[in-house]
C-alpha cells in the first residue's frame, strides 16, 4: 500500500512539474516567482515606480 | 463576472503618475483581475465599480501623455478607446485622471479624448499638492469650459471619492462633450479617407483612428491599422499624409501647436499660479535625495537600515514557524510506520517545503519595506541616481525603465524594451536586464544568508547578514555596468538618444497599496511553496531515496548484528568477572548460581530498585552503562553510514558525484551542485533540495533538527566544514548572476526573434556566474574567511 501511495504522489509531482516547465518553455507560464507582482503569464501589471 | 451583467464600461485614462491605479483600486476595491492583450508589453486591469444604479466595469489603462503612439506598445490605449483592440469590449465612457499640479500638460491628452465622442468625467487629482504650490483652480469654470464634470480628488486619502462615485453613476447617461474642433480643416480629408478606406475593409474604421494614423508620423498607428484591416489601406494613408505634410508642414508639430493654443485659451482665468515659483516640500527634499553626493549616501543608508531590520525583526517569528514545522513532522511521523511513506512525508515534504516556509516572515518584511519605498516615491529617486551611472556606459535613460522593472521581474523588463527605438540600446538592455536582482532572487538571498552566514557584527554596529544582503542587491547593478559598457563598445554600438524623466511628488504611502503588495508577495511565496517547491521536493526525495540497493541494507544489517554480538560478549565477560570475584565458584551449579545472583544484583542496581553496593559493584555498573552507551553510538554511526550509503548510491547521489569535479572549484560538494541544478524551476528550491538531502541522511554527524543547524554542522569527507562564508558567498554570487530562469530566456527569444540572443544570454550569464563564484570562493578562502 505504501508503495502505491508513494508512486502516485511522485508521479503527480512529476506530471505537475513537467507541465509547468513545458508551459515556461512555450512562454505560456512564468516561473511563478514574479507572481508576487501580479504577474501571471509572464507579463507584469505592477506599475513602475515612475513613468516617462 | 460575466461581462453582460455590467451596465457600462468605464476606461480610466490619464498621464503617468496621476494616481490612476490608486484611484482605480479605491473605486473597485480588491476585486480587480489582470488580463493581457496579446503581444503587448503593458496590461490593462479590470475591476467592478458597484453603485446604487448598477455595476460598471472599469479598465485601468496604462498611463500615456498622448494618443499618438511613440512605440508599438503605446497603441494599447488608443486601440482600446477606439474599440479596435482584440479581446477588448467597446468603452462606453471615460474617466480621465489629471494631475492638478500639471493641468496644462494633462489637458493635451484630454483634448484628444474629447474627440472620441464618448461621455467623459475628470478626476482632478492631487489638489492638495496644487494647493501647497499655491495653484488655484476654478473648478466650476473649468468644468463649464470643458463640457463635462470635474471632481477634485486626493487619491491617497480617499478625498472626493463619494462625489466621484456619484458622478460615475451619472456619466453613462451623459452626452459626450462637444469636440474642441481644433482640426476642422482636416475633417473633410479625414471623412473622405474614412469613406474610401472603409470601402476596402470588411469592418468600418473609426474616423478618429484615421485621424491618428494621418498625424502619427512614426507610422505605428498606420502599421497597426494595416495589421487589422489589411495591406490595401496603407498606401492611401501614406499618400494622403504626404499631401497634408506638403501643405501644412510637419503634422506632429502642427498638432502640438494647435492643442497647446487651445489649452492656453481654456485655462485663461481658470488657473492662477503664484508670481514667484513656490518651492514645494518634494523639491526641497529632492535637493538632498538627488544630490550628486548625498543622494547615493542616503540611498545606501536607507537600504542598509532596510536590510538590517529584516534580519533583526523576523527572528522570533522564524523561530516560531521553525518550531511548528518541527512539531508537525514529529506529530505526523508518529502516525506513520517506519518506511518509505514516512520518509516521503517527513523527510521529503515537511523537510523540503518546511525549510522554505520558515523564511516567510523575512519575505513579508522585505516586501513591506520595498512597497513603502515605491509608494512614497523614493524609488523614482533611486532610479534617477542610477540613470547617471548607466548614461556613462552608453545606455540611455530609456533603458532605465526596463532595468528598474527588472528588479520586479526580468520578463516585463525585457518586454518594456520595446519602447527603445535604437536596436543596439534595446539588445544591450535585454541582455543586462536579467542581471538585476529580481523579486525571485531576493528571497533566495534572504534564505541563503540566514542559512549560511553567522549572526556577526561588523564594526560593532552592522549585522553581517544585513550587509551581505545589501551587497547582493547591488551586485546585479555593479556587474551590469561593465557588461553594458562592453556590449555597447564591442558588440552593439549606437548613439545615445535624449531622455527626460519626471520625478513624482513624495506622498505618504497608502496603507492599502502597501497591504495589497505585501499580501500578494506573501501569498505568492506560500503558493509557490505549496506547488512548485512541493513538487520538486517530492521528486528530489524520490531521486535521493531510490533505488536503495539490497547490498547496502545487507551490509549494514550485518554490521548491526556484529555490534550487538560484541556488546553481548562484553556484557557476559563483565558478568563472569564480577561473579567470580563475589561468589563461590566450586561446582558448575555453584558457578551458574553465582552468575544468576550477580545478574540479579546488577539488574537491581541498573533499574534503581537496589541501593549502591560496594565500590567494586559501582565500578561494574559504570562499565555496564558505558558498554550500552558505546553500543548506542556504534548503532547510530551505522545508521548514519547506511543513510549516507543510500544517498551516495541514489540516483541524485550518482549524478551529483559525476558533476562534483565541475563544482568543486567553487567550494561546492555534490549536494550543493545538485541543489543548484534542481532549482531551475524556482530559485528557492535550492533550500528545499538541501532540506530533503540533509533530512534523508548523510555519512557525517549532521543530524540537526533544523536545516540551518544541519547545514552549519555539515562536513566534507575530509572532516572540514562544508559551509563557511566563502562557500555561502560563492553560492549567492552564482545565483545572482546565472540565467536560471527558463521563462526569461523564452522571452528573450520572443523579443529578439530567435534563439541566438537567448543562447548568448544563457551562455554569458552562466559563464559569468561560474567565474564570479570561482573568484569569490578562491579569494575569500585565501583571505582566511573560511577559517
Amino acid at each position: 500500500m505504501q508503495e502505491v501511495i508513494v508512486f502516485v504522489v511522485v508521479a503527480c509531482a512529476a506530471l505537475y512539474l513537467g507541465r509547468n516547465i513545458r508551459g515556461m518553455l512555450a512562454g505560456r507560464k512564468s516561473c511563478g516567482s514574479c507572481a508576487a507582482r501580479g504577474c501571471s503569464t509572464g507579463q507584469s501589471d505592477k506599475p513602475l515606480p515612475f513613468d516617462v | 463576472m460575466d461581462s453582460s451583467s455590467f451596465s457600462g464600461s468605464l476606461a480610466v485614462v490619464g498621464n503617468p503618475n496621476t494616481g490612476k491605479t490608486t484611484l482605480f483600486n479605491a473605486l473597485t476595491g480588491l476585486s480587480q483581475k489582470t488580463g493581457n492583450y496579446p503581444g503587448v508589453t503593458v496590461e490593462k486591469k479590470t475591476g467592478t465599480i458597484r453603485l446604487a444604479n448598477g455595476q460598471f466595469e472599469a479598465l485601468d489603462l496604462p498611463g500615456t501623455y498622448s494618443l499618438a503612439a511613440a512605440s508599438p506598445d503605446e497603441l494599447v490605449v488608443p486601440s482600446v478607446l477606439h474599440g479596435i483592440q482584440e479581446g477588448a469590449k467597446p468603452v462606453s465612457a471615460i474617466l480621465v485622471v489629471a494631475d492638478a499640479t500639471s493641468l496644462h500638460r494633462n489637458l493635451y491628452l484630454v483634448s484628444q479624448l474629447m474627440e472620441l465622442n464618448l461621455p467623459m468625467i475628470m478626476a482632478l487629482n492631487m489638489v492638495d499638492l496644487a494647493k501647497e504650490s499655491q495653484i488655484v483652480i476654478d473648478l466650476p469654470e473649468l468644468s463649464r469650459r470643458l463640457g463635462f464634470p470635474v471632481i477634485a480628488t486626493h487619491a491617497t486619502r480617499s478625498g472626493g471619492l463619494v462625489e466621484l462615485r456619484e458622478a460615475i453613476g451619472r456619466v453613462f447617461s451623459q452626452d459626450p462633450p462637444a469636440e474642441p474642433g481644433l482640426f476642422s480643416d482636416f475633417a473633410e480629408t479625414r471623412d473622405q479617407l474614412t469613406s474610401d478606406l472603409s470601402g476596402k475593409c470588411k469592418t468600418p474604421i473609426p474616423p478618429t483612428m484615421i485621424f491618428r494614423a494621418l498625424f502619427d508620423e512614426r507610422g505605428h498607428t498606420a502599421r497597426h491599422l494595416k495589421e487589422i484591416y489589411g495591406e490595401d489601406i496603407l498606401q492611401d494613408l501614406l499618400t494622403r499624409r504626404a499631401e497634408l505634410t506638403e501643405e501644412h508642414g510637419k503634422l506632429i508639430e502642427l498638432e502640438t501647436r494647435v492643442r497647446y493654443t487651445w489649452i492656453r485659451k481654456l485655462l485663461r482665468d481658470v488657473v492662477s499660479h503664484p508670481e514667484l515659483k513656490v518651492v514645494t516640500r518634494s523639491e526641497r527634499v529632492d535637493k538632498v535625495l538627488t544630490h550628486k553626493l548625498w543622494g547615493p549616501v542616503t540611498l545606501l543608508i536607507v537600504l542598509t537600515i532596510l536590510f538590517q531590520s529584516i534580519y533583526s525583526w523576523a527572528g522570533p517569528l522564524m523561530d516560531l514557524i521553525e518550531g511548528q514545522v518541527g512539531n508537525l513532522g514529529t506529530w505526523i511521523g508518529s502516525f506513520l510506520a517506519e518506511g518509505m511513506l514516512k520518509s516521503l512525508v517527513v523527510d521529503g515534504i515537511i523537510g523540503g517545503v518546511g525549510a522554505v516556509l520558515v523564511f516567510l516572515p523575512q519575505i513579508v518584511l522585505l516586501f513591506f519595506f520595498v512597497a513603502i519605498l515605491e509608494d512614497c516615491g523614493y524609488m523614482a529617486r533611486a532610479a534617477f541616481l542610477l540613470d547617471r551611472v548607466f548614461s556613462r556606459v552608453g545606455l540611455s535613460g530609456k533603458s532605465l525603465i526596463p532595468l528598474l522593472s527588472s528588479f520586479a521581474c526580468a520578463i516585463p523588463g525585457i518586454m518594456a524594451t520595446r519602447t527603445i527605438e535604437s536596436r543596439a540600446d534595446r539588445l544591450t538592455t535585454i541582455l543586462v536586464a536579467p542581471l538585476m536582482s529580481c523579486s525571485a532572487r531576493l528571497p533566495v538571498y534572504v534564505i541563503l544568508i540566514s542559512a549560511f552566514l553567522p549572526e556577526k557584527k561588523v564594526l560593532g554596529v552592522f549585522g553581517l547578514q544585513g550587509l551581505v544582503l545589501l551587497m547582493m542587491y547591488m551586485v546585479g547593478i555593479v556587474i551590469a555596468v561593465p557588461v553594458a559598457w562592453l556590449l555597447k563598445r564591442k558588440l552593439l554600438q549606437g548613439n545615445l538618444p535624449p531622455f527626460l524623466m519626471e520625478l513624482p511628488s513624495y506622498k505618504i504611502p497608502s496603507s492599502r497599496t502597501v497591504g495589497i503588495r505585501v499580501y500578494q508577495s506573501a501569498s505568492a511565496f506560500v503558493k509557490r511553496a505549496g506547488t512548485t517547491i512541493f513538487a520538486v521536493a517530492v521528486l528530489v526525495w524520490a531521486l535521493a531515496y531510490f533505488p536503495r540497493p539490497e547490498s547496502v541494507r545487507q551490509e549494514h544489517a550485518n554490521q548491526r548484528v556484529e555490534a550487538t554480538a560484541q556488546r553481548h560478549e562484553a556484557r557476559l565477560a563483565l558478568l563472569f568477572d564480577y561473579a567470580q570475584d563475589r561468589f563461590p565458584q566450586g561446582t558448575d551449579e555453584q558457578a551458574l548460581e553465582s552468575i544468576l545472583r550477580a545478574d540479579k544484583e546488577l539488574a537491581g542496581l541498573l533499574d534503581g530498585s537496589m541501593a549502591d553496593g560496594t565500590a567494586e559493584l559501582t565500578r561494574v555498573v559504570s562499565s555496564w552503562k558505558s558498554l550500552d552507551a558505546d553500543y548506542a553510538v556504534a548503532i547510530s554511526a551505522i545508521d548514519r553510514e547506511e543513510d549516507g550509503a543510500y544517498l551516495r548510491t541514489s540516483y541524485i547521489g550518482r549524478a551529483g558525484q559525476l558533476i562534483e569535479p565541475v563544482v568543486a572549484p567553487l567550494g561546492w560538494d555534490w549536494r550543493i551542485g545538485m541543489a543548484a541544478i534542481a532549482s531551475f524551476p524556482a530559485r528557492e528550491i535550492i533550500i528545499a533540495t538541501l532540506g530533503v538531502i540533509f533530512n534523508l541522511g548523510s555519512d557525517q554527524d549532521e543530524s540537526s533538527a533544523e536545516l540551518q543547524g544541519a547545514l552549519r554542522s555539515a562536513e566534507r569527507s575530509d572532516g572540514s566544514p562544508l559551509f563557511n562564508i566563502p562557500v555561502a558567498l560563492s553560492i549567492m554570487i552564482f545565483f545572482a548572476l546565472c540565467a536560471q530562469c527558463a521563462a526569461t530566456l523564452v522571452t528573450i527569444r520572443k523579443e529578439t526573434g530567435g534563439w541566438r540572443w537567448a543562447v548568448f544570454s544563457f551562455t554569458y550569464m552562466t559563464t559569468l556566474a561560474y567565474l564570479a563564484a570561482f573568484v569569490v570562493y578562491q579569494v575569500t578562502s585565501a583571505l582566511g574567511w573560511g577559517a
